[in-house]
């Protein structure tokens, strides 16, 4: 069978005389010997006869006016369609079924095993409308100016292990500070600590104090040079949060 | 048609003759149909699809470096455009009922050339355009280029961009694996 295979695989060479004679001569051997081949050569034959029918066939007769159509009509609709057409947004049932159950699949995942994570929706936002220097006027803070949407920030007590536990708290005045080292919290709370301003919560990425409204300019001594960006809540008003006896004050460096 | 009238066409439309364009069209419009309709298998599916291979060439002309090729570049056009079309329909379940056991293409094959044999004929042209509409891609392209199209070895090899040696090996395998589809029809 190996050798009638090889001598299948000589057929268009036959076909198109590119054999030498002598293996021209023992495929015309084969064949007269081989019932099997010369019934294959046979069909081979046949095959190509009926492509060869094919080549008989007229196209259509308005195939030209059709093209002239085309080519008349704006080209941006043409260009359209052809875009569309690269986009092909059919799929099997099963494969819709498929990315429907690996959706779900991945959704539930998500739910019962990653830590839910404090997005701040539309109502967590405040609009800052303040123009004035909240803590110290003249030092060297940055106060956001103008209308400006930011996320309120957010600071977690701790990682639990459920969601239930997470809390969630709203500073009265937020500050970011630029961190150079990561001894800098240390130096920060050593200066807190100076002026007798004691943080409740100290973390490698920030810390939470109460402290008097009175006390805002120690708080800035504190800060010294750094620098730094404050992000009050709308509900303090310009020149200070004077109507409150302890200000939450939450501090993050980064 | 020698391919420097062909150029001189290419020529001629370049220079803004639009009757130019229509003659290519005349030339190359059953060659193109032809390869056309076997691909797809639908005759309107190949009418359209036709249609556009032309409207693109027009359009695309100035891509064409050299103007005796237009040939060659039509064929490589027609094929891009056969292979995105054949890979749409096929999305769409168009050729799922491709089967040379298909009860609506009764084969009977007869001597005599009546009218029933003319429409005999037609049946069995559409049970072999189906059987090529369903080979592998590259096979299908080098077969339809040389027993449709007639086209050289070194034509195919160009247009296909690949070497002349795969491009004779395909081919017998694409005659051998196109008559054991057919054998049932054939014998």
């Amino acid at each position: 069978m190996k050798e009638c295979d090889e001598h299948q695989a000589r057929f268009t060479p036959y076909l198109d005389q590119e054999l030498t004679a002598s293996d021209r001569q023992r495929l015309e051997d084969h064949l007269a010997a081989c019932p099997h081949c010369a019934r294959e050569w046979r069909l081979f034959s046949l095959t190509l006869g009926h492509i060869a029918n094919l080549r008989h066939e007229q196209p259509p007769s308005d195939l030209l006016p059709g093209i002239q159509a085309k080519l008349h009509r704006p080209a941006f609709w043409i260009r359209l369609r052809d875009l569309a057409s690269r986009f092909d947004f059919s799929m099997s049932l099963s494969a819709a079924t498929a990315t429907v159950v690996v959706a779900m699949a991945a959704g539930l995942f998500f739910k019962m095993h990653l830590a839910p994570v404090g997005v701040p929706d539309q109502a967590t936002q405040q609009v800052i409308r303040h123009t004035t220097p909240l803590i110290i006027p003249g030092s060297r803070l940055t106060t956001v100016t103008n209308d400006f949407r930011v996320p309120l920030p957010q600071v977690m007590a701790a990682h639990p292990p459920s969601a239930a536990d997470w809390e969630v708290v709203h500073p009265d005045v937020f500050i970011t500070v630029r961190a150079e080292t990561p001894q800098d919290i240390l130096l920060l709370q050593q200066a807190l600590t100076d002026r007798h301003l004691f943080p409740h919560v100290v973390s490698p990425h920030g810390l939470m104090l109460r402290l008097h409204p009175d006390d805002l300019p120690l708080l800035g001594e504190a800060l010294g040079n750094r620098q730094a960006v404050v992000f009050p809540q709308e509900t303090v008003p310009p020149g200070g949060p004077r109507h409150k006896k302890l200000l939450l004050v939450a501090i993050r460096l980064q | 048609m020698t391919e420097h009238d062909v150029a001189g066409l290419v020529r001629a439309l370049r220079q803004g003759e639009e009757q130019a364009f229509n003659q290519l069209v005349r030339i190359y419009q059953a060659r193109i149909w032809n390869l056309t309709r076997t691909y797809v298998k639908d005759e309107e599916e190949a009418k359209d699809l036709t249609q556009d291979i032309f409207v693109t060439a027009y359009r695309s002309l100035g891509h064409l470096r050299d103007d005796a090729k237009f040939g060659a570049w039509l064929y490589q056009l027609a094929l891009n455009h056969c292979r995105n079309r054949y890979k749409r329909l096929k999305r769409r379940g168009f050729f799922s009922n491709l089967s040379l056991d298909d009860p609506d293409n009764p084969i009977q094959l007869s001597q005599d050339d009546t009218p029933e044999r003319q429409l005999e004929r037609r049946d069995v042209n559409a049970v072999v355009r189906n059987a090529i509409a369903a080979m592998p891609p590259t096979e299908k392209e080098i077969l339809l280029l040389r027993d449709l199209q007639e086209l050289s070895y070194e034509e195919i090899s160009a247009i296909l961009d690949i070497p002349l040696g795969t491009v004779k090996s395909k081919l017998n395998r694409a005659r051998l694996a196109l008559k054991d589809r057919l054998k049932k029809m054939l014998e």
